[in-house]
């Protein structure tokens, strides 16, 4: 998962900020265009650059990975959960390769890469207010 | 169309790099000027990338994908394909597009002083590296690249820009490489805690990071400093030593423990008290990226405990003082089992490895700053007026020179008082500076000395520029 590679929760006590902002505004860009691409073919049927730019990125093998200096709330709230997400989506990747996905499995990978952008945002406004619940 | 009052903030962004641009009139140094001139106009265009993908890619195929039927049998308006289709992509590039501004802000407004730079930049120049380099506040030590920071969150817009047709229209939309258009020039942005930003303390963890920079660097030509480190290696020993089972894990945390070396090699002993100190304060956890915290203690352990030749007592009081501060760490890790006899075996056999690999690195190691330091001292019974007197100031005629000024040697003592008690700048070399106040930071108030050790720096450079200066007049 290039783009996914290294999501890092950095969060300094006082400051509640994200680090390596960059990082995981290129997942949120990658799993966008994901969006993109996976609307593109249900609605119009066009294999698109869109998805075939998502399906490159997710087909590296690297983890998301945690920073070493994550505080553990926020570490353990999340480090699961996207990386279960991220499981998700790329089982759900490997069953579009075929000629004519069928509209369950787009429906599913739209279901599940929106889920894994949610989570992604949840923990960056997490990390930004700081609010680790 | 929807996506107008996004395109029209995004163009007030960009215009808005143009004013923190201005703000740089008040910085007194015109090479770090030029260093965060070039990363704003690189940030500046970041955003031209957005606003370009959103007017031309974006809009115009939301314009073709509504002249398609969908399979349901209807017809989206353009507004319907970007809020259906595109909606999670234009927030993406609109979250960016802040993220960039943000960035700017915190590189003009960083309240990391200036004279930092100077003092940092000789790592890098001293491999021949002179690509900008800035600093900029966030929330932990980090070194990125221009092209991580800026360019690769814009990959997807800009791979859409490059094929932007849509299958089965006719409809043509040119292709644009934006990043040409747009170019985004190499070099590098160190990120420094906020907080730290203006505390001594932690800015040896800076010579860290240039060091990653340096590594990062010579990376390209594929020369990184790790590659030279194995390949030094394989010329000593049959086998790397091992740190890590899983060969990638190995690798980062090698990585680590090779830059913290020569990271202290270069700054000094102190520059173990401030990674004990910063891994210590924040919740440190051993990744496949970043070793057990006791690894690199341990590491900067053994650089305290090694023989040092040095005429001056700095050396020996700073390396005293840190390994009092460290000893105790590296006693607990061996009583919790963290380390044992075996970790300590082979991360010995790393740092000797290391400490011959350093030989061939050009950098000046703390030793050898405190050798040049003693050279181009002078002993403090000689008055300027003998100095200026003596047989090498004069030319061959008789007639004055331009002579290089000479402080008096100072002790660590010496230092010490001349900083804290007395409050004035010393005009050394910074890292000497540094370790002698990390050694006493027990008394160190930032009220009091924070700009007596920031004017310290800038005396050094002057004199740094002044001696050059006469070195070439004389010749």
């Amino acid at each position: 998962m290039g783009n996914l590679k290294k999501i890092h929760m950095h969060v300094y006590y006082g400051e509640k900020l994200m680090a390596s902002r960059s990082e995981v505004e290129s997942c949120f860009s990658v799993l966008g265009t994901g969006i993109a691409g996976l609307r593109l073919l249900k609605v119009f049927g066009i294999k698109s650059k869109e998805l075939e730019i998502f399906m490159k990125a997710m087909a590296t093998e690297e983890q998301v990975k945690i920073c070493a200096f994550a505080p553990s709330p926020l570490r353990g709230q999340y480090e699961e959960s996207i990386s279960e997400a991220e499981t998700k989506v790329k089982q759900d990747i490997e069953k579009l390769s075929v000629d004519k996905p069928s509209d369950e499995t787009i429906d599913k990978a739209i279901k599940d890469t929106k889920q894994l952008y949610g989570i992604l945002a949840e923990l960056h406004r997490t990390a930004v207010t700081g609010l680790v619940t | 169309m929807q996506l107008t009052p996004l395109i029209e903030h995004i163009d007030g962004l960009i215009d808005r790099t143009d004013d923190q641009k201005n703000k740089l009139k008040n910085i007194p140094f015109l090479k770090i000027d030029k260093m965060l001139v070039q990363t704003i106009s690189n940030y500046k265009n970041g955003l031209l990338i957005i606003h370009d993908s959103l007017t031309d890619s974006l809009t115009r195929k939301a314009v073709i994908l509504s002249k398609i039927e969908t399979r349901a049998g209807d017809f989206l308006t353009p507004d319907q394909v970007i809020y259906n289709i595109y909606q999670a992509l234009v927030s993406s590039a609109y979250s960016t597009a802040e993220h960039f501004n943000g960035s700017v802000a915190l590189l003009v407004e960083s309240g990391i002083p200036w004279e930092l730079y100077y003092w940092l930049l000789e790592i890098p120049q001293s491999f021949g590296i002179n690509k900008p380099i800035v600093f900029r506040q966030g929330i932990r030590f980090v070194t990125q690249t221009f092209y991580e920071e800026i360019a690769k969150p814009l990959a997807p817009l800009i791979e859409i820009a490059k094929d932007p047709n849509v299958q089965g229209s006719l409809i043509q939309i040119s292709p644009v490489d934006l990043l040409k258009k747009h170019p985004i020039d190499d070099g590098y942005i160190i990120t420094c805690i906020r907080s730290e930003a203006d505390n001594p303390a932690m800015w040896p963890i800076l010579c860290h990071e240039m060091f990653e920079t340096v590594d990062k660097d010579l990376g390209c030509l594929g020369q990184s400093l790790m590659d030279q480190f194995k390949t030094y290696v394989k010329t000593q020993v049959a086998v790397m030593p091992l740190i890590n089972d899983e060969k990638l894990a190995n690798e980062n945390w090698l990585l680590e423990i090779l830059m913290d070396f020569l990271a202290i090699n270069s700054f000094g002993p102190m520059y173990a008290r401030s990674l004990l100190e910063y891994c210590q304060r924040s919740p440190y956890y051993p990744t496949p990226e970043h070793p057990e915290m006791c690894y690199r203690i341990y590491s900067a352990y053994l650089y305290l405990t090694a023989p040092t030749k040095s005429q001056s007592d700095i050396f020996s009081i700073c390396q005293q003082v840190a390994k009092e501060q460290i000893q105790p760490e590296v006693t607990r890790y061996e009583d919790e089992g963290n380390l044992d006899s075996e970790k300590e075996r082979v991360l010995t056999q790393l740092f000797q490895l290391m400490v011959k690999f350093s030989r061939t690195i050009k950098t000046p190691t703390f030793v050898h700053r405190l050798d040049n330091y003693i050279a181009e001292s002078q002993t403090s019974a000689i008055t300027l007026k003998d100095l200026i007197r003596k047989k090498e100031a004069l030319d061959p005629e008789g007639k004055q020179k331009f002579i290089q000024f000479k402080d008096p040697l100072l002790s660590f003592d010496r230092i010490k008082n001349t900083i804290f008690n007395f409050g004035i700048s010393l005009a050394i070399d910074p890292n000497i500076l540094l370790n002698v106040v990390i050694a006493n930071l027990d008394e160190y108030n930032k009220e009091t000395h924070y700009e007596v050790i920031v004017d310290s720096i800038k005396k050094w450079k002057i004199k740094s520029v002044w001696d050059s200066s006469i070195d070439v007049i004389n010749k």
